[in-house]
């Protein structure tokens, strides 16, 4: 496998405190928006420039963090004119793709700024953030290099990165939350680990490993890791019971 | 693991959830279930091979797959990771 792309792990840990709602500090935070876009860059075969667009209290927009100038230049032509996909993503809520940029008429001075920067295409996704109307947006140096299913996943996952960083306090609710799923899913989880501690202490073995035994076991018997956890269980009390018996 | 191995890994994730129609969200709380702590933007990085993956997340999400395989009839079709030999000690 090619190296799995630098900022990732940095970004995704970042994006981790954010979410568990430990607030970060505003240097933090501007340097993890930092991050953000340059893993986009990074990350997108074709882009040269990746940025983010959040509405001031005046309803301008700035861009509080950028990768490639050419993402400054670009989004400052929208900022100008108050209008473009950027502005829009931001403001509708909606992604908005120009590929090609050239063929454009909304937005002439976006199209000749683009041409002299060498910007074919463009992205922007709209953020989810608990301040202001914000966007993320990729530019890229030839046409469809945002149309692929993966560009799609990859850029979506960027911008709910960023968008979690914005989000100021704890993120967003996890979809499909329900108390009886909660629940069960703790109920399952409690098991597993007993039964893990159980090989922990019988078989001296790390807590990782005591886990791929019960996976591999399960594979081995057919049956959910909630089973065989509670087999593991069951065996260890039969053999204390029979420890006490002789 | 090598760079080979881990994206053998991968890939055999990434088939398991393409044939399992499981959607990101639904693997995520299958595998918190199954014990994974890894968050739903972590699950699906990894996933798109953004994130290296370690044999115990491998496992923890082969496991969330496998559990809805057998809920459908079918067994295990995804494997485990190799990295330990059955009588390794090592984390």
């Amino acid at each position: 496998m090619p190296d799995v792309p630098a900022g990732w792990g940095d970004l995704l840990a970042v994006v981790r405190r954010c979410e568990s709602g430990e607030p970060l500090p505003e240097p933090e935070q501007q340097a993890a928006l930092e991050l953000a876009t340059a893993v986009g860059l990074a990350t997108l075969p074709g882009a040269i420039g990746c940025s983010i667009s959040l509405q001031r209290p005046d309803a301008g927009f700035v861009t509080p963090a950028a990768a490639g100038n050419v993402a400054i230049i670009l989004d400052d032509v929208q900022y100008t004119i108050g209008d473009g996909p950027c502005v829009r993503a931001a403001r509708t809520g909606k992604p908005e793709r120009l590929d090609p940029i050239a063929t454009d008429r909304r937005w002439p001075e976006l199209v000749r700024q683009a041409a002299d920067n060498a910007v074919a295409s463009s992205l922007s996704l709209p953020l989810l953030t608990a301040r202001a109307p914000a966007a993320l947006n990729l530019y890229g140096s030839a046409e469809g290099v945002f149309g692929s299913a993966r560009a799609a996943a990859v850029a979506m996952l960027v911008a709910r990165a960023t968008s979690a960083l914005l989000m100021d306090v704890g993120g967003r609710p996890v979809e499909g939350l329900s108390t009886a799923r909660v629940q069960r899913a703790i109920s399952e989880r409690t098991l597993i680990t007993r039964a893990e501690g159980v090989l922990m202490a019988r078989d001296g073995i790390s807590s990782r490993l005591a886990y791929h035994r019960l996976a591999v076991r399960s594979a081995d018997e057919s049956s959910w890791l909630r089973d065989v956890a509670q087999r593991v269980l069951d065996e260890a009390e039969g053999a204390a019971g029979e420890d006490i018996s002789a | 693991m090598a760079e080979n191995q881990q994206e053998k890994a991968r890939l055999q994730l990434e088939a398991g959830l393409t044939r399992s129609g499981l959607t990101y969200q639904e693997l995520w709380w299958r595998q918190v279930a199954v014990g994974g702590d890894a968050s739903p933007l972590e699950l699906e990085a990894y996933l798109l091979g953004l994130l290296a993956i370690d044999p115990h997340q491998h496992d923890v999400i082969a496991q969330a797959l496998n559990e809805h395989f057998l809920d459908c009839g079918q067994d295990h079709p995804v494997p485990y990771s190799e990295r330990w030999g059955s009588d390794s000690r090592g984390d």
